[in-house]
């Protein structure tokens, strides 16, 4: 069994930071299979339009987009946006505040696994500069 | 002996793989948009062709009008994507209809092919070579890792079993993390999409592999 006085900073460490990553993931598959789900369904019926990337992604590149916009509703008005769904939903108004919270969760936990992977590189960097010009 | 010793000093094989990773996680997220391009000009070009022949063969009207109505709904399509990929062909070419005479001498209307268009072409190329490079690239990536493992194997390092853990971890955390940037960052062009998506990629692929080499010294192994 796992020994909690085993877990040393730096395995604390990658395991956040590993963990980061999982949620994220876990976010956008929740988000498929509830918010892009939905949309999906009410756009066929309304006609309107929508990527449809077949079996390659199975519409996890929609749901990142949807996602992105739900957290940040400036990003509408870019012109990515319109390139996964038509102009005339508003994806922020459909998602209700369980997928709004969920994309919250994806962005913050990807943005705080890449600032922990910058983190890492930058001790690494000046650790291994301490061992190359550590006096003998 | 320079160059031996250069080439004995540098480690290539790893900064092949780190390229490998950079590029293949970019790729994989912005070849898309080329691809989307081509299939809205393609179902313009479909609709475009049916409402044609359906005014050449004096269909009613309430079927000439849906049609009308589709192939209109494809040009706009067509047209924002166009738009916003930049591409300014548009306003030179009008890609209305035609009217021509056929052999028997009556009026008909023609759609102007749009497969001939020169950028058009020069576009399908690009998305048929990114179909296969953003894969291909992501495929070698996962190829150079699987013989990294293959070679502790062979050479019975007793650390083979956890690469082969962390290796896998690192390869699809470097995929998910490279493409959800990638198309975050998407609307800044397909360039800065790459790049940023291939450098969140190789991050997130060193950070995933220095964890889980941590969480297997420390949880799984022993």
């Amino acid at each position: 069994m796992m020994d909690l006085s085993m877990i040393d900073r730096e395995l604390a460490f990658s395991l956040v930071s590993i963990s980061l990553l999982l949620i994220s993931l876990l976010a956008i598959f929740f988000l498929r299979l509830t918010l892009t789900r939905r949309l999906k369904k009410y756009i066929f019926e309304h006609g309107e339009f929508y990527y449809d990337s077949g079996f390659i992604d199975f519409d996890i590149f929609n749901t990142i987009s949807f996602a992105t916009v739900c957290a940040i509703p400036k990003y509408k008005k870019l012109k990515q946006h319109k390139y996964f769904v038509s102009e005339n939903i508003n994806v922020r108004q459909f998602a209700n505040l369980f997928e709004i919270v969920l994309s919250y969760i994806f962005l913050i936990s990807l943005m705080a696994f890449l600032l922990a992977g910058i983190f890492y590189s930058v001790t690494d960097y000046f650790e291994w500069i301490h061992w190359e010009f550590a006096d003998p | 002996m320079g160059l031996a010793s250069f080439l004995w000093d540098t480690k290539l094989p790893e900064q092949t793989g780190d390229l490998v990773t950079f590029g293949g996680n970019g790729m994989g997220a912005s070849t898309a948009a080329a691809s989307a391009v081509l299939s809205a000009i393609d179902r313009y070009d479909r609709a475009l062709q049916e409402f044609e022949q359906l005014k050449n063969h004096r269909a009613a009207p309430r079927t000439l009008r849906a049609a009308e109505i589709r192939a209109k709904h494809a040009f706009d399509a067509m047209n924002t994507k166009l738009n916003r990929q930049a591409f300014g062909y548009l306003n030179n070419i009008n890609y209305k209809m035609r009217t021509s005479t056929n052999l028997t001498g009556r009026e008909v209307n023609q759609s102007i092919p749009i497969r001939d268009n020169n950028d058009v072409r020069k576009l399908a190329k690009l998305a048929k070579a990114g179909r296969v490079l953003g894969p291909g690239v992501i495929l070698l990536d996962g190829y150079l890792r699987a013989k990294h493992v293959k070679q502790l194997r062979a050479r019975n390092n007793p650390n083979w079993k956890r690469e082969r853990f962390v290796q896998t971890g690192a390869f699809l955390g470097g995929i998910a993390a490279g493409v959800a940037i990638g198309i975050i960052l998407a609307p800044a062009g397909i360039v800065v999409a790459l790049f940023a998506g291939g450098a969140a990629g190789l991050l997130s692929d060193k950070i995933t592999q220095v964890g889980l080499r941590e969480i297997y010294d420390g949880l799984i192994h022993d």
